[in-house]
Parts: C-alpha cells; structure tokens; sequence
C-alpha cells in the first residue's frame, strides 16, 4: 500500500513538473513575466539600450560638411577614417549618382568621367573615405578644422550671415514644430529653405558651384544663414504645395518641461500590441486581409516616402480600422540627423499619413530603435509620443521563417506586449493566424497602440 | 546486486572515457615561438607589431616574411624582425621573384621609389616622374618580372613600367591607377584600376575600359589565370581577358571587404577581411566553394580591421596585416579542421 502510494506521488510529481517545465518553456514570457527572469524582454531592451549607446559612440566623431561656404551634410571619423556622405556631396557638385544595385555600388558620372565608388551603407546611406572622395571628385581644397570640413571646388565661397546677430523665432507647420532657427533679416522671417521642403516630402538641391538653391527642380530665391538656404515662407509656398497648411512663427523659447514616457510595454494586463513597421507595399493588403479574418487592429509604423505611390493602401489600412502611425519619411538612424532633420523626417510622414490616409496616429518609433531623449522632445514638439517594443519577432532576419517567428512570439510574449513585426514579409504573414489563435486560446486580446496608451492613462 | 551492476556501469565509463582520450587530438597550440614554417602543430601566431599596424605583408617563395608597418619596411630574420632603414617613409612595396633577385621595389610618399637590395642591405632612390604624392602600388609580372608602379591623386597620377630591375622606366598611361595585376603567364594582359577598371591585352599600348570598378584589386589565380576577378566591397565581378563581364557575384556578408586574396594551392579557397565602419566590427572570414559560402573565422581576428592578406606559395599558411593588432598567421590546415559557418546579421 505504501509502496503504491509512493509510486503515485513520485508520478503526480513528475507530471506536475514536466507540465511545469513545459509550460514554462512554451509561454516563458508570460510564466517569467514581472520577474528578472524574463530573460527575452530585458534582451530586447538591452538590445535597444547597447544599440543605442554603441551608435552615439560610433558617430561622436563628427564634422559638418560645407561645400563652397554651404552646409550639405555630417561626415564621421571611423577607426581615424573620416567618412562623408557621397550623395549629398557629389550632388552638390553636379554629379549624377546612381545607385547600382547589382553591385552595391555607386556610379558617379559628370560629362565624359565615370567612377564607380564602394561605399559604406549606414541605414541606407552611402559614406566614403574622404580622400577617396577628395580624388574623386577632385576637390580643390579640403581643409578640416574644428568639427568642420570647408570643401571648395570651383565657384566662389558663399558669404553666410551670422545668424547671433539675428532675432531667432520658432516655426511650426500645423502646430508640429519645424525648427528654432528661423530668423529675421532685414525685416522679413526666414525659415531654413531646406529643412521647409523636406518637410513637405520634396526635393532640396544646393548646386555648390553656381550658388543656388532647387525645390525639385525649381530654383528657388535663398540668402545663406549659418551656411544654410533661407527664405521667406511667402517665397518657398510657391514652390511647394501646402493646401490648407496651418503656419505660426513664435518667439524661441528654449524646450523644457516634462519628457512623456517612452512606451515600451503595455500595463499588466492580458493585451498585446502587434506593430507593423516599414514601407507600404504589395504585403501590406495580404497582410491586412490575414488581420481581418481574424478580426485584429493593429498598429502600422509607416515610412513616409512610400505614401504617395502607395496612397491606395494606406487609406485601405486605415478604412479597415488599423493605425498609421510614423517611423521618420527616409528610415535613416536619427543619431545621424540634426535636430532640423529630425523634425522634417517627421512633419513630411505626419502631413502625407494624413492627406492620403485621412488620419494619422500620434505615435513616432525610430526606426530600429534609435533614439535619445532629444529625440523624444523633437516628437513631443510634433505631437507624437514615442513608442518602441517590448517583444521582437524576428522576422526582421530574412532567415527566421514563420515557424521560428511563430515560436518567438508565442514563447515570449507577456501582459502588456507591443510585439514589432515588418511589412513586406512573407514569413510574417505566414505566421499571423498562429500567432493570433495561440495567444487568444491564452486569453489575450488585441490592441492598437492608441488603445493601449489610453490603458495606461496616456494620450 | 545493484553493488555489482554499479561497477560494471562504472567500468563501462571508464572504458569509453580511455577510448576517447586515446583518440582525441591535442589541440593545436596558439602562438608557439618562432617562424611560423618552424613546425606545424599550431593554428595563430602572432609575429609581432603588437598593438600596431601592419599595412602590407609579403611571403616569398622561400618562406621570408616582409612587413609594412608605420610607413617602415622590415624582413622577419630568424623569428626576429631587422627594419631596412631608410630616413623616409614608404606608402607601399613589392618584392619580385623574377628578374634581379632579392630587390624590394618600395614607393614613397613622395611619388619616388626606393629600390632596397636584401643583399646589400641599401636602398637607393629612383625618380620615375611621379607628382610628390604617395606611389598607390607597385607590383610585377610574375612571369617576366616588369616592376609596374601606379599612382592616384587629385593632382594627377599615371602607370609606369620599369625593367632591368628598376634600371629603366616608361611611363605607360596618365590615367591615375590605384590598382595594377599582371597575367601570371602571358605579360601582355594586364589590368589596371582608377575610377573605372582598364584592361590591356597589347602590354600596355592601348586600353579598353571594363564597366565595373574593382577598388579591391584584380586578382587572377594561378590555376586558372583565364578569369580575372575584379573585387568591389560587396563581392567580385568575373571577366574573361577579352573585358566580357561573365558574372557578378555578391557575398552577403555583414560589412565591406577590406580586402581578398587567392589561396595560390587551391582553386577555391578564399580569404576575406571584413569591416562595418559604422558599428566597428568585423575581422577574417574564410570560403572552401569560390566565395558561395564563408566561414566567420572568429577568434584571434573577431573585430579586427584587416589591412592586408598574403598566403605563403603552398597555401598553407595565411598572413595578416591589422590595424592595431600587428601581423598574424593562421595555419590553414588547422582552419579546415576547425570553423563554423556565419549566418549575415540582419539589423531591422
């Protein structure tokens, strides 16, 4: 009698432990969840904080680029290489840069030359060794000093006025802030011509040997601050179509006040957040469709410059009840950008998200999750709070298929899960139905990021 | 009863623990001393210029080890490095096997040439008619020994050839050339390379212009000379010595190559340097399929910036100039034994 009543504790034991073992392999996430145990969430965001820290490392090196007087870009001191970016340079002088895809390479061509240049792709942007370009492009003069790369070829230096002696305002494109630098010369507001048409989506030119200033093809009427196009917004709205754009120039005031917090995770609570991020595509309706059949609303972190040929789609996401929200118009890492571009990374997505899709979300991630505080306030300023992940999926990794990121996302995820996930991913939309009946059997529900954030008393 | 089966399970272990033990191998040592040929139980050595750079590095046929290291020249002697002193600084060099025996034909950055005798232990300077900016490269035909010199600049540059070991020289073209390879059998073919790659097939009378850029070289193996591989950061682009690009291929790889160089034993073996710029990581990588597939090598390399690459004549040994690491040497016999496949990390 003993012996069997023995054999059956040792056995209630063993299968109370392997359902244990097993439970807390399969839903690990949401065993673990709260405790520092849950070693995935804290990689992930340890993943975003190194990546983070190792970026503003790797970039700390930097010069700003003026061609003939004019500022056009930053350049970084790499291993004691100073790289620049070739486009903006090489554009600057008149070259023509085509990328070659075949290759990964760039082909310069100006009248009878040609080159074909190796690059550095940094988040889609080209830098070359400065002496590489230098010989290139065969540059004049290059002379470095301070943080500062003075390049001159051809033409005459362009005379800047020195914007401290200049009254400094704040201007703001519907209400989203679009710079500090504006300033007034000679009675009239300048604002940054640059800076002003990126914000609408369009193209800005600086050609370093005439001295002039293009809006798409346009040339424009600039007078140099600071080595940068100013203009008066009277001037430049005649180049750019602005529609029913609210403007407001105030006096600059420096930013302060309390940051909003950085949503990483939801509240402790039985939802998950799926995020969509990236280009509008060919996926994007497959993608909607599986989201629809499951009866889904999820949350789409949009790059801007995929809008306007893709209008058809963004205004279906948003029909279908899901969020359009902003992941910056180029996809670049912020750490890269000045504050000025930041906000017109941001401004051209918010101002397209809206007009073709109605509506926008008031949600900014950085893509690949770089971001610092400043960032923070930039989208703050713009009115859009931050939002990073609390659950990667993987399916970044064109490696990883459905079944890897079906096992990723229902093994880790937890209470209050913003999980990221890609457009333009067959494996993704593979993956979906799984993912969708594994945590609804675990008794998840499923939330845009505008939910959520109401969940934790935000927005 | 459980006592005895106890030991027969023990005795078991013990068994296949002898087993093992008898048929494991011992592991390859790192960094034993002396010159690299002395023995051939080793995988890495470092050979010296700790913590410094190493910007070219050359192996002759009979196993001498040359060094560029902070614009110096230096000859690895009896495990022990000798500097061939000269007052200036040299950018590049080359010692060919062909022509006047041990003659170092090294570049200036002062676009002069300095001929080193091994022999003699002298250099004397050679004014080839280069503008006073660094000499890119010098290299020479393996099968006539014609020394070629190239120079780039924005001031201007050119090819030049020189015979009777750097007795005579003839400027061939003024296009700035930054890259030069010679057919290792017939001397007639040559390739050099500026902005775009030039291709000869008369020994430099005329050139025709291949449409590709090679910024990583041109390199033809010696087993099968009748492709040239023009290498560009993502990968090489294949051609037939008549200019026809036959291919393109693109490695994959998380980062741009910093530099490639032919196992000369093997039609398939290749050695890669690797660098990301922008995150600061990298180091050796290693393909046995022609470049389809590479191998991380990982260890002493991982995260290093590698400047240069050269395999010893057997294609035993590969040699290889860091940044801020010194030179190294990798047994390849061991790497074969020992290395695990990369998989390219995707950033989001």
């Amino acid at each position: 009698m003993k012996k069997t009543i023995t054999i059956l504790l040792i056995a209630t034991i063993a299968c109370a432990g392997f359902i244990t073992a097993r439970r807390l392999f399969n839903e690990a996430g949401e065993v673990l969840s709260g405790t520092r145990f849950n070693w995935y969430e804290s990689k992930t965001q340890s993943e975003i904080e190194n990546g983070n820290r190792f970026a503003q490392e790797r970039l700390s090196k930097k010069y700003h680029i003026f061609v003939n007087g004019i500022f056009v870009d930053i350049g970084y001191d790499w291993d004691g290489i100073i790289y620049v970016p070739i486009r903006s340079i090489s554009d600057s002088l008149n070259w023509i840069v085509n990328w070659v895809p075949d290759l990964g390479m760039i082909q310069l061509v100006k009248d009878n030359q040609e080159a074909f240049v190796d690059i550095v792709n940094f988040f889609g942007k080209g830098y070359v060794p400065l002496d590489r370009l230098e010989d290139l492009l065969s540059l004049d003069n290059v002379q470095i000093h301070g943080g500062n790369i003075e390049i001159h070829k051809g033409g005459g230096i362009h005379q800047s006025i020195d914007s401290r002696k200049l009254p400094r305002f704040s201007f703001y494109i519907n209400g989203m802030k679009m710079t500090d630098n504006a300033v007034q010369y000679q009675g009239e507001k300048l604002i940054p011509s640059r800076i002003f048409a990126l914000s609408f989506g369009r193209v800005f030119r600086y050609d370093a040997m005439g001295g002039h200033s293009y809006i798409d093809s346009s040339r424009i009427h600039a007078v140099f601050v600071d080595g940068s196009a100013y203009s008066t917004l009277e001037h430049l709205k005649a180049f750019v179509d602005t529609g029913g754009t609210d403007f407001e120039f105030s006096e600059f005031t420096p930013d302060t006040g309390p940051l909003l917090p950085v949503i990483e995770k939801g509240p402790g609570e039985k939802v998950v957040a799926l995020t969509f991020d990236d280009y509008l595509g060919d996926k994007v309706n497959p993608l909607l469709d599986v989201l629809d059949q499951c009866n889904v609303k999820a949350t789409f972190f949009v790059i801007g410059n995929s809008i306007e040929q893709n209008a058809d789609v963004l205004k279906e996401l948003v029909n279908r009840g899901h969020q359009a929200a902003n992941h910056t118009w180029d996809h670049y890492n912020n750490h890269t950008l000045t504050d000025d571009e930041i906000r017109a990374q941001l401004i051209s997505t918010r101002l397209f998200t809206e007009k073709y899709g109605g509506q926008s979300a008031p949600f900014f991630r950085p893509p690949g999750g770089y971001y610092n505080d400043n960032m923070v306030r930039i989208a703050q300023n713009a009115g859009m709070q931050t939002v990073l992940w609390s659950l990667n999926s993987t399916d970044a990794d064109p490696q990883n298929n459905a079944k890897h990121i079906k096992r990723v996302v229902t093994q880790w995820v937890h209470p209050g899960a913003i999980v990221t996930m890609h457009t333009g991913r067959d494996a993704t939309i593979e993956a979906l139905p799984g993912i969708i009946e594994n945590l609804r059997d675990r008794g998840y529900r499923f939330v845009t990021i505008s939910e959520m954030a109401k969940m934790q008393g935000g927005e | 009863m459980i006592g005895k089966k106890m030991i027969f399970v023990l005795m078991g272990f013990m068994v296949i623990a002898f087993l093992t033990a008898c048929r494991r191998n011992t592991p390859p040592v790192d960094n034993p001393p002396g010159h690299p040929q002395d023995d051939t139980h080793w995988k890495w050595k470092q050979l010296g210029f700790e913590n410094g750079s190493v910007e070219k590095v050359q192996v002759t046929s009979d196993g001498r080890v040359f060094a560029l290291s902070g614009g110096k020249l230096h000859l690895l002697e009896g495990g022990n490095w000798k500097a061939a002193h000269l007052d200036t600084d040299i950018s590049t060099f080359y010692l060919s096997e062909k022509g006047v025996k041990g003659l170092i034909v090294a570049g200036g950055f002062d676009g002069k040439l300095y001929l080193y005798s091994i022999e003699d232990s002298s250099w004397n300077v050679v004014e080839i008619g280069a503008i006073p900016e660094p000499i890119d490269i010098v290299t020479a035909s393996p099968s006539t020994g014609e020394i070629y010199v190239g120079q780039s600049s924005k001031y201007g540059g050119g090819l030049w050839r020189g015979t009777g070991g750097g007795a005579k020289w003839e400027k061939l073209t003024d296009i700035t050339v930054r890259g030069i390879a010679v057919h290792p059998e017939d001397p007639e073919i040559i390739y050099m390379v500026d902005k775009v790659t030039y291709l000869s097939t008369d020994g430099g009378k005329s050139w025709a212009k291949v449409e590709t850029g090679a910024n990583y070289g041109v390199l033809i193996h010696p087993l099968y000379p009748e492709t040239a591989y023009l290498a560009y950061a993502q990968g090489v682009v294949s051609a037939r010595h008549d200019g026809t690009i036959t291919s393109q291929q693109q490695f994959y790889l998380p980062g741009g190559m910093t530099r490639l160089e032919f196992n000369p034993a093997s039609l398939n073996e290749w050695a890669l340097g690797l660098w990301d710029y922008p995150s600061g990581v990298g180091g050796l990588y290693y393909s046995f399929n022609g470049g389809g597939h590479w191998l991380e090598v990982g260890e002493k390399m991982k995260d290093t910036r590698i400047l240069d690459l050269c395999f010893d004549k057997d294609g035993k040994t590969l040699y290889m100039g860091t940044a801020d690491n010194g030179l190294w040497a990798l047994n390849v016999e061991e790497l074969k034994k020992d290395s695990k496949i990369t998989r390219c990390s995707v950033m989001e």
